[in-house]
């Protein structure tokens, strides 16, 4: 299903935090957005969602403004994963996913087959299922993460926005995390996440697009778009570009200040503590 | 649920009326069918009252009886009642007055002495419609001052049993509860001979102040100790009026939430310096009555009730929480403190 | 990792066999077990009182006309009586549980939020305005006030984020706010005084077919309303963004729900006055029995309002029998304790 964002201003209290933003995501693509904190990619994200009302321009799934749908109708086909999701302690993980077939049931909300299967494919998915019956308050990070993913994936949905789904997991749980995404993806889930981690959107999109003040600095895959010029104009710090030597993606690094840091291959300055011995 | 009983009895109502009507005008050519004044204005002035109510009372033929009780109410009573519960007590004296007694009362009743052996069916506010029914009574006596409110009203009159409502909080009042006793019980002798009683003591009390200009007013004071003084409209205001003293608290406005009194500041009190003070005390002893409070109070020492030992104890249930025949005694308690005084 | 999952998963299958066991057994069992006390309960109200019937007397009473007095006992004076306990006690627990999912605040209810006393004083305004006021006008004013009190609530807790701390500060300053009004008023009416302390504790005396007939019409859609959008509040106590992201209208459903809970309240306080913790009490003990999720609690809390309030009533009756105590303090006698309870041990 093909996202569309069409010239979206979005803002709060006549503040305007994202002004005029247009790309398109084509079926089955994944995209990083990428930026300093500030910069509107979380609220950008919540636009491309129904969370938030643009002040201008539309949103499209496929040819039709979300605005114009219901809902539901919306939930069927695109979910959010927002940030730091809190539903308490003690919602076990099936409860919580089966919560995720809302958008598809009815007045009575009576339990279908279809949901019984949509929730347990959906757990199988995020690879959940040998927690399914424990409460969310004894799972790690990493796997309560999967548990919300799950819930998302419980919408039957043609997209998939997530907000930061990798802040504040450990290096094993945003591998966990992202590797679920890129399979999700390569099944055929088109996914948007707003990443804070260069590293992480080199290695795991299709495109990355860069935020700066409301606007869309770059936007292209990750070989093209990240490039020290770039990365310094959008992130404001000098940053320079390593190459992973065995898939040739970027690895891109703010260069140190050389007063604070010393190059490897130097002696440490005269009248710094270090040669002092201290 | 409706009952039975009383949709029946309130369908024979009108027919019974029409046969009795033929049978008193077709039987008893000259009986006197103009009923006296003081039954016929049974209903307080809030309720309208149909003037068409006959009283019939054919001498031979005591029963059925249709009276109109003190809400207004037409009531028929069928057969003498013999076992009767008063809600209240007024109702218990107005019964035993017309020489009935009770079967049932409520918690605070403990005069006559008689009455005391009945059940206790409650509180006069919270009367117990189970223990009421409990005793299969043949009439319920309410009381047409406490239970005028809907939410006493309605549940009392669904019971499946007769109930006339009497209660007093005048002197009119009593008289008039005593006359329908006396239809209701078939006293009528009776009735009228504690009527003439009352009377006789309110003539008598009458005289004996008469040609003093007296000024007196009638307080209460809540557990706050907030004074309430009687006006023309209450039990206690309407003795005073009786007896032809001055109440200058009548004229106050409608103050505080005691139906009849209005608060009374107490510089209000210290400007009507009235001759006398009947201080009401509702708190039963240990309580400290209220008429040796009111001299210790500082801005009322000066008060000429007060120099002159004109603070009257007056009680509570005589004139207060049971306006009834003891209404003699409140006329006694007025007239000798009056009396006392060389004004 | 993965020489870890093997055992977990067989562990985690097993416990998944034995809580889907227990959870497939358990609201059936809640419900059947509910109903028969209940029944008990209301049969037990027909039987004692001032008076006691005997168990055939109760039924006959119930059933036929052939004892008259056991008749107008049971049809005239009981039997209502325990139908409106139970219709009370069912719309103050569904309220309250409606509120505590809405405001995800376990010490919300209807009396600690102020819709309970906004309806009060509603209530008692009408009643000193115009004491012949029928039964019917009674219930609409309290609805209008607990749909005020609802709405005011909303104003005030929903403006930006809500925090539990918040809330409850709101509630309680309206609560007092309303209460204090319902004193003065009451300090200076002639007609309420005094039948006010059934009132403000919350009492049943007097209760008969019509105050059903009067709350039926709140009651009713407010019970099949709580129902029916038990899903919706599951959905929105993961968060107003999951919510939104689901479908649900975040703010509709919520001013849909506090409107239910404002009739709800107003159909118990147009019968029973101001009673306090049914709606605090009941929806923690229906989701010790069926857990969170809403289609199952709020009908159980339903069930166990009922059973409160028509059990504090029996036993309102009994105590100083002629004379009652007002219900209200039973039932808080039994939900003071019950909070502390949760203060110390489960927060």
């Amino acid at each position: 299903m093909k996202l569309t964002v069409e010239d979206v201003r979005l803002g709060y209290n006549g503040r305007v935090v994202v002004d005029g933003v247009s790309f398109a995501v084509e079926p089955g693509e994944m995209v990083s957005i990428v930026g300093p904190n500030g910069s509107g990619k979380s609220t950008l994200l919540r636009g491309m969602s129904r969370l938030q009302k643009p002040m201008s321009g539309r949103v499209l799934l496929d040819a039709t403004d979300i605005r114009a749908m219901s809902a539901r109708q919306v939930a069927r086909n695109l979910a959010i994963l927002t940030q730091s999701p809190d539903a308490g302690p003690d919602l076990t993980v099936r409860e919580l996913v089966f919560r995720g077939r809302y958008p598809h049931q009815g007045i009575l909300q009576r339990v279908t087959a279809a949901d019984i299967e949509a929730v347990e494919w959906a757990m199988a998915a995020a690879d959940t299922a040998q927690f399914a019956t424990r409460p969310l308050g004894s799972l790690s990070g990493g796997e309560r993460q999967r548990a919300w993913i799950a819930l998302a994936l419980a919408q039957q949905p043609r997209v998939l926005l997530l907000d930061e789904p990798t802040s504040f997991l450990d290096i094993s749980h945003q591998v966990e995390v992202m590797h679920l995404l890129r399979r999700l993806n390569h099944e055929g889930m088109t996914v948007v996440a707003v990443l804070h981690d260069l590293v992480l959107a080199a290695r795991f999109s299709d495109r990355v697009i860069a935020m700066r003040s409301g606007r869309v600095e770059f936007d292209g895959p990750p070989r093209q778009v990240l490039e020290p010029v770039g990365l310094e104009r959008v992130f404001g710090v000098p940053m320079m570009i390593l190459t992973d030597p065995e898939s040739g993606l970027p690895i891109p690094l703010p260069r140190p200040d050389p007063a604070l840091c010393p190059a490897a291959h130097s002696e440490p300055a005269a009248d710094s503590p270090r040669a002092s011995g201290v | 649920m409706r009952d039975f009983i009383t949709r029946r009895a309130r369908l024979l109502l009108p027919a019974m009326a029409i046969v009795a009507m033929l049978a008193a005008v077709a039987c008893g050519g000259d009986d006197d069918e103009e009923p006296t004044p003081a039954a016929e204005a049974t209903a307080p002035a809030s309720q309208a009252t149909s003037a068409a109510s006959p009283a019939t009372t054919a001498p031979a033929a005591a029963y059925p009886v249709k009276v109109t009780d003190l809400l207004g109410r037409q009531v028929e009573i069928k057969a003498k009642p013999t076992t009767i519960v008063a809600l209240s007590p007024t109702a218990t004296e107005l019964v035993y007055a017309a020489g009935g007694k009770v079967a049932g009362r409520t918690s605070s009743v403990d005069y006559p002495e008689a009455a005391k052996a009945a059940k206790d069916i409650g509180t006069a506010y919270q009367p117990n419609f189970e223990a009421i029914l409990a005793l299969k009574p043949d009439l319920i006596v309410a009381d047409s001052v406490i239970h005028a409110q809907p939410n006493l009203r309605q549940p009392i009159e669904q019971l499946p049993v007769p109930v006339i409502f009497a209660g007093a909080d005048s002197y009119q009042h009593v008289l008039d509860g005593l006359t329908l006793m006396g239809k209701v019980l078939d006293a009528k002798t009776a009735t009228d001979k504690v009527i003439a009683d009352i009377t006789k003591a309110r003539d008598e009390a009458k005289a004996a102040i008469a040609g003093k200009q007296i000024s007196a007013v009638a307080l209460i004071a809540d557990r706050d100790n907030t004074l309430y003084a009687a006006k023309d409209a209450s039990y206690a205001g309407d003795i005073l009026k009786q007896l032809g003293i001055t109440n200058p608290a009548a004229a106050q406005p409608d103050a505080g939430p005691f139906p009849g009194y209005t608060t009374l500041a107490a510089e209000k009190l210290v400007e009507f310096n009235p001759d006398f003070i009947f201080a009401i005390t509702p708190a039963p002893p240990p309580a400290p009555r209220l008429a040796s409070l009111i001299p210790t109070i500082p801005p009322f020492r000066g008060l000429k009730a007060v120099t002159q030992n004109h603070v009257v104890d007056a009680e509570v249930q005589i004139f207060l929480q049971a306006p009834g025949p003891r209404i003699i005694e409140a006329f006694k308690v007025v007239a000798n403190a009056v009396k006392g005084s060389s004004n | 990792m993965t020489g870890m999952a093997a055992p977990k998963a067989r562990e985690g299958g097993a416990l998944a066999r034995r809580s889907a066991f227990r959870s497939f057994n358990r609201p059936a069992t809640v419900f059947i077990v509910g109903a028969i006390v209940l029944c008990g309960l209301a049969f037990a109200s027909l039987m004692y009182g001032a008076i006691t019937l005997s168990v055939g007397q109760a039924w006959s009473g119930l059933t036929s006309e052939s004892d008259l007095f056991a008749r107008n006992v049971v049809w005239q004076i009981r039997f209502p009586r325990v139908v409106d306990a139970m219709l009370v006690g069912a719309s103050l627990a569904a309220a309250g549980a409606l509120l505590q999912g809405v405001t995800r605040n376990p010490l919300a209810d209807p009396t600690i939020l102020g819709v309970t006393a906004a309806s009060g004083l509603a209530s008692a305004a009408v009643i000193v305005a115009n004491p012949q006021v029928p039964q019917w006008g009674i219930a609409m004013a309290c609805a209008a006030g607990g749909l005020g009190g609802a709405g005011i609530l909303y104003v005030i807790a929903w403006r930006g984020a809500v925090s539990p701390v918040r809330l409850a500060l709101a509630g309680v300053a309206l609560s007092a706010f309303f209460g204090a009004a319902i004193v003065g008023l009451l300090s200076s009416s002639r007609t309420f005084l005094q039948t006010s302390l059934g009132f403000l504790a919350g009492g049943m005396y007097g209760s008969e077919w019509r105050d059903f007939r009067a709350m039926l019409p709140y009651a009713a859609p407010g019970l099949i309303g709580a129902f029916l959008l038990a899903g919706r509040l599951n959905v929105l106590a993961l968060g107003d963004d999951v919510a939104a992201g689901l479908g649900v209208l975040t703010d509709r459903t919520r001013l849909l729900i506090l409107g239910v809970v404002g009739i709800l309240t107003a159909a118990a306080v147009s019968v029973a006055g101001l009673v306090s913790f049914v709606g605090l009490v009941c929806p923690h003990l229906a989701r010790y029995s069926v857990g969170h999720d809403n289609r199952l609690l709020i009908p159980v809390a339903a069930l166990y309002g009922a059973i409160l309030v028509s059990g504090a009533d029996l036993a309102a009756r009994l105590v100083i029998s002629p004379s009652e105590v007002p219900m209200g303090i039973i039932t808080a006698g039994i939900g003071a304790p019950f909070l502390l309870y949760l203060v110390r041990f489960r927060e």
